[in-house]
């Protein structure tokens, strides 16, 4: 039986029980996701490549972790990527530069070309980076130090001369804002 | 960590932003506080937004088959791999406290009545292994110790209420079965040990 119209749910659980075909597939729908992901934060070539091995190696060891009531198969799935990605990053030490607000660099997150892998997906991150445009500034520049950079709470408090709980009220408004404005029609 | 703490770390551990130490406190966390499952998901799909907006990037030739060729590794020495713990624990053991549990434990496993149970977390991980021998003695193996300030206790299950039996600190412990008991688990208690169990930590599967 092919597992291709089974759900990421599905193939989860078929993973934890062993079945390589189902990791195949998973692979199929998210290794592309994970090495932009890697690309993205700043890794080369080899560690992107790196990262989605890690990464679907962590998919295997923990797909019995996996628990439908506190995270989507594919929210699950996204953080193991980005969880793998961050961690290469703080081990290599590897992270572009130290952020200092520049414009430029700042919208580039916010401004990715699509690669028009299929058109479905293209219209959604069109959307969703449409929805980042909407954040103010200073929540955009949290997002940007935290998840695409992959520094630690620590870190980014230091970095944007902040303190911790002024990082922790913007990191949960941000992510408020982009909950709410990618609810609306 | 209690439930607040968790709650003010959850919008950072979705974004990736906890040290791997805090990571695993967060997950370790989050498994006894089901009360806050849903936020964390919430959460959790919210920062899968910001993966969706990077772009995927093509993926090179060859790079499936050498994750498959990874995993297939990691399976080879699955098979008794828990029986080789187990006995490299006995060897701490026997050389440790002497003859305290003796081999006797690892003949055991040879007799036809040993019935060898996989305990399994609530959320289906396994968490350890019981070894139940016909005279009712059991030995718990457990992958781990307690989180701090609390302890492991075992329970004799029949078809009623759990059944209290010994609280222990270590990942091993011997221990005699009440006679009605069919099955043992292990919950997570304050030292001391509870009448009822409070945070279940290894089933039976």
């Amino acid at each position: 039986m092919s597992l291709e119209g089974l759900s990421d749910e599905a193939l989860l659980a078929l993973v934890a029980r062993g079945e390589e075909e189902a990791l195949r597939w998973l692979f199929q729908r998210y290794a592309g996701a994970f090495l932009g992901l890697a690309r993205r934060m700043g890794l080369d070539v080899n560690a992107q490549e790196d990262v989605v091995q890690e990464a679907f190696i962590r998919v295997w060891k923990n797909a019995r972790q996996f628990d439908p009531r506190r995270a989507s198969a594919r929210a699950w799935l996204l953080a193991i990527g980005h969880h793998t990605a961050v961690d290469f990053l703080r081990r290599l030490q590897a992270r572009p530069k130290l952020l200092e607000p520049q414009a430029d660099e700042a919208e580039e997150a916010f401004d990715l070309p699509g690669d028009g892998l299929n058109e479905e997906g293209h219209l959604d991150r069109i959307r969703l980076q449409g929805a980042l445009r909407h954040l103010d500034p200073e929540e955009r520049e949290v997002i940007q130090v935290l998840y695409y950079r992959g520094h630690s709470h620590q870190e980014a408090a230091r970095l944007l001369g902040i303190p911790l709980g002024t990082l922790k009220t913007r990191v949960r408004r941000a992510l408020l804002r982009l909950k709410e404005v990618l609810r609306e029609p | 960590m209690n439930p607040e703490e968790v709650r003010e770390l959850l919008p950072l551990y979705a974004l990736g932003a906890l040290s791997p130490e805090e990571r695993s406190r967060v997950e370790e966390a989050l498994s006894s506080y089901p009360e806050l499952w849903a936020e964390a998901k919430a959460w959790m799909e919210a920062a899968s937004q910001l993966a969706e907006a990077v772009p995927p990037a093509p993926v090179p030739p060859g790079l499936e088959d050498k994750v498959m060729t990874r995993i297939r590794a990691l399976r080879r020495p699955a098979p008794w791999g828990w029986l080789r713990q187990a006995a490299a624990v006995f060897l701490i053991l026997a050389l440790g406290y002497g003859t305290y549990l003796g081999g006797g434990w690892l003949l055991t496993l040879r007799e036809p009545t040993t019935q060898v149970i996989t305990l399994v977390s609530p959320q289906g991980e396994v968490v350890g292994r019981a070894i139940l021998r016909a005279d009712r003695t059991a030995l718990i193996l457990l992958h781990g110790s307690p989180p701090k300030g609390k302890v492991f206790q075992a329970w004799g299950l029949d078809h009623g209420e759990p059944l209290p039996l010994s609280t222990f600190r270590l990942p091993l412990k011997t221990l005699r079965l009440p006679p009605e008991a069919l099955a043992v688990a292990i919950s997570l208690e304050p030292p001391g040990g509870s009448s009822k169990p409070t945070t279940l930590f290894g089933l039976p599967r």
